[in-house]
């Protein structure tokens, strides 16, 4: 019978291969079902943004500003000078305001020129916090990834691409405690003078096609703020509105912003889910058809020759089983890279999405769907005269 | 010997009740007669493809022995019905393992043998009919039925078929029925039934 199986597969395997696509897009949307916008990276956004409600920075894209400045996600390519940073701090007394100056990397991970401000509520696991140029201290995960103790010198590359284009050398004085923040835990700190010191030297040749940011001395890329004072929060929004040459940006908004991206991805994916499904069940039922009246020649050749109900049965679960296989590869490939893909192009695009792809998951549904269909044939052979 | 007794087969509009009949073994059976007055009916009965009581194969009724029918059905009996009982998908060859080995000689009579790779479904009727025959031929066992097995041939081809088929009994020395409107072959069988003469067609008003 399973001879036959395969026989009647191999003759077939046009009508079989568009069965096997149909049941692989039902899989598809069933596993695009699944892939959600993830709340929880949004909720991360949030944790990070509680500590800044403001962002000052050269005019241009909020969310640019916001993306790179604060969730440390890519390069801001405009910036502001120190002298503003003074001038805030000394208008605005009641807030505090941290300088960044982002423009180097080190093996991909974004070193951030700060003071220790920035890092005042995280711990120190080993060494302490950077207190003079050229000194750095190092997230949790980049130190484990790549074994760095305190102590150690690293060369930082000038620009934030990854390839080593080798500018400065870094001492490790400190390696920050794991915290629940990703971006603390996978980059570099380090005071802002080691940026302006790497970015003074004229003769720095830049890699081709590097991202780079030009710095003069006192240059920063942004200014974060911090206020228990809604008053001048509205009034740093408000003094900074008018001007020409500088922003003073709300993260809470842009975050806003991006949440309502969210729900119009979700609301997208459920439908796109929903519209995969539903053709899909009717190409898999128009093409069930045709393959029952096919199956219908088989049982009725081999009942002629006297083949029994028993063997008939056995001969269509091999073939639902052949088929299933199949089905289970291909889906498996198709939805494992198929979400990836989805995922890679959404947050290309700043939307964040999880990928919950569970191979635990992928089995079980393609088991219900094995069952359900020998379950249907089988059914289907029984009642077939 | 395969005893009929009782046997009434209800359609939508109408029933046929066949009279009580024995099938002896060693005899060849030539039935003839009208369009739609059961020949088809009783060669699928006879065949074991349609359960009934009326039907036994010496004296044995296999309504009660279901497992033993499909063994029985599947060593002794070889079955032509139309050429629509072939699959369109399987090819010649793919046919023919499901039967047994091929025997490409006689491949080659019913000239079968250049097309054993081809697809049923671009088989002339002709050569799906030759193929059925050689199938029902290829079984064992010695209860051969042939219905219209040479409706869609020339006249050799068809003279070769019912060679073929009176060989194969001569050979097996059981029972073989053949349905067919050419009257021009009923003298070489031992027994001629005219279906009419055998059953009572009575129309229904539905």
């Amino acid at each position: 019978m399973f001879r036959l199986a395969w026989v009647v597969l191999k003759r077939l395997k046009g009508w079989f291969s568009f069965y096997v696509l149909g049941v692989c897009f039902i899989l598809l949307s069933v596993g695009l079902g699944s892939m959600y916008v993830s709340e929880d990276k949004y909720e991360d956004m949030y944790r990070v943004t509680k500590g800044y409600q403001v962002i000052i920075g050269a005019r241009g894209s909020k969310n640019d500003l916001v993306l790179t400045q604060v969730f440390l996600n890519g390069v801001y390519d405009k910036t502001i000078p120190y002298s503003l940073y003074e001038k805030v701090k000394e208008t605005y007394k009641n807030t505090e305001f941290i300088p960044l100056a982002i423009a180097d990397s080190y093996q991909g991970s974004l070193i951030v020129g700060t003071d220790v401000g920035y890092l005042k509520n995280i711990k120190v696991k080993h060494g302490v916090l950077f207190k003079k140029s050229n000194e750095v201290v190092v997230g949790y995960d980049i130190a484990v990834k790549n074994k760095l103790q305190v102590g150690d010198k690293i060369v930082s590359s000038h620009g934030v691409g990854e390839d080593d284009h080798h500018d400065k050398e870094l001492k490790i004085v400190g390696v920050l405690e794991k915290t629940e923040n990703k971006l603390i835990d996978n980059y570099l700190f380090t005071d802002i003078k080691t940026i302006w010191e790497t970015h003074s030297h004229e003769d720095v040749e830049h890699v081709e096609g590097e991202e780079h940011v030009e710095h003069t001395e006192g240059d920063l890329t942004s200014i974060l703020v911090k206020t228990s004072s809604m008053k001048e929060l509205n009034l740093i929004l408000s003094d900074f509105k008018q001007d020409d040459k500088y922003m003073a940006v709300s993260t809470v908004d842009v975050v806003r912003g991006f949440y309502n991206i969210l729900e119009d991805t979700s609301k997208a994916l459920v439908v796109l889910m929903g519209i995969i499904l539903f053709v899909s069940v009717l190409y898999v039922g128009s093409v069930s058809l045709f393959l029952a009246s096919k199956l219908k020649e088989v049982y009725r050749y081999i009942s002629v020759l006297g083949y029994s109900l028993k063997e008939r049965i056995l001969f269509t679960v091999y073939v639902i089983s052949i088929v299933n296989v199949v089905v289970g590869l291909v889906s498996f490939i198709g939805v494992k890279n198929g979400s990836m893909f989805i995922v890679d192009v959404l947050e290309k695009y700043g939307i964040m999405v999880s990928n919950s792809f569970d191979i635990v998951m992928f089995f079980i549904i393609w088991g219900i769907s094995y069952v359900l269909s020998a379950i249907l044939w089988v059914i289907y052979a029984l009642r077939c005269k | 010997m395969i005893e009929v007794k009782q046997l009434q087969v209800v359609f939508k509009n109408k029933s046929i009740r066949y009279h009580d009949m024995v099938f002896e073994h060693g005899k060849s059976y030539f039935i003839y007669g009208d369009s739609g007055g059961g020949k088809s009916t009783l060669v699928k009965h006879l065949s074991l493809l349609e359960n009934s009581d009326a039907i036994s194969y010496n004296g044995v009724d296999f309504t009660k022995f279901k497992k033993e029918k499909e063994k029985f059905k599947r060593k002794n009996i070889g079955i032509y019905l139309s050429e629509k009982m072939l699959v369109d998908d399987l090819t010649v060859s793919d046919h023919l393992s499901l039967v047994g080995k091929v025997d490409y000689e006689k491949l080659k009579n019913y000239g079968l043998l250049p097309l054993i790779n081809t697809k049923v479904k671009h088989l002339s009727s002709g050569e799906k009919q030759r193929l059925g025959v050689l199938i029902a031929l290829m079984k064992d066992g010695c209860y051969k039925f042939f219905d219209e097995p040479t409706s869609h041939v020339n006249k050799s081809l068809s003279d070769m078929i019912i060679n073929g088929i009176l060989d194969n009994h001569n050979k097996n020395k059981g029972i073989t029925v053949v349905v067919s409107h050419d009257l021009s072959y009923k003298h070489l069988f031992d027994v001629v039934i005219n279906i009419s003469d055998v059953c009572d067609v009575v129309e229904e008003v539905v």
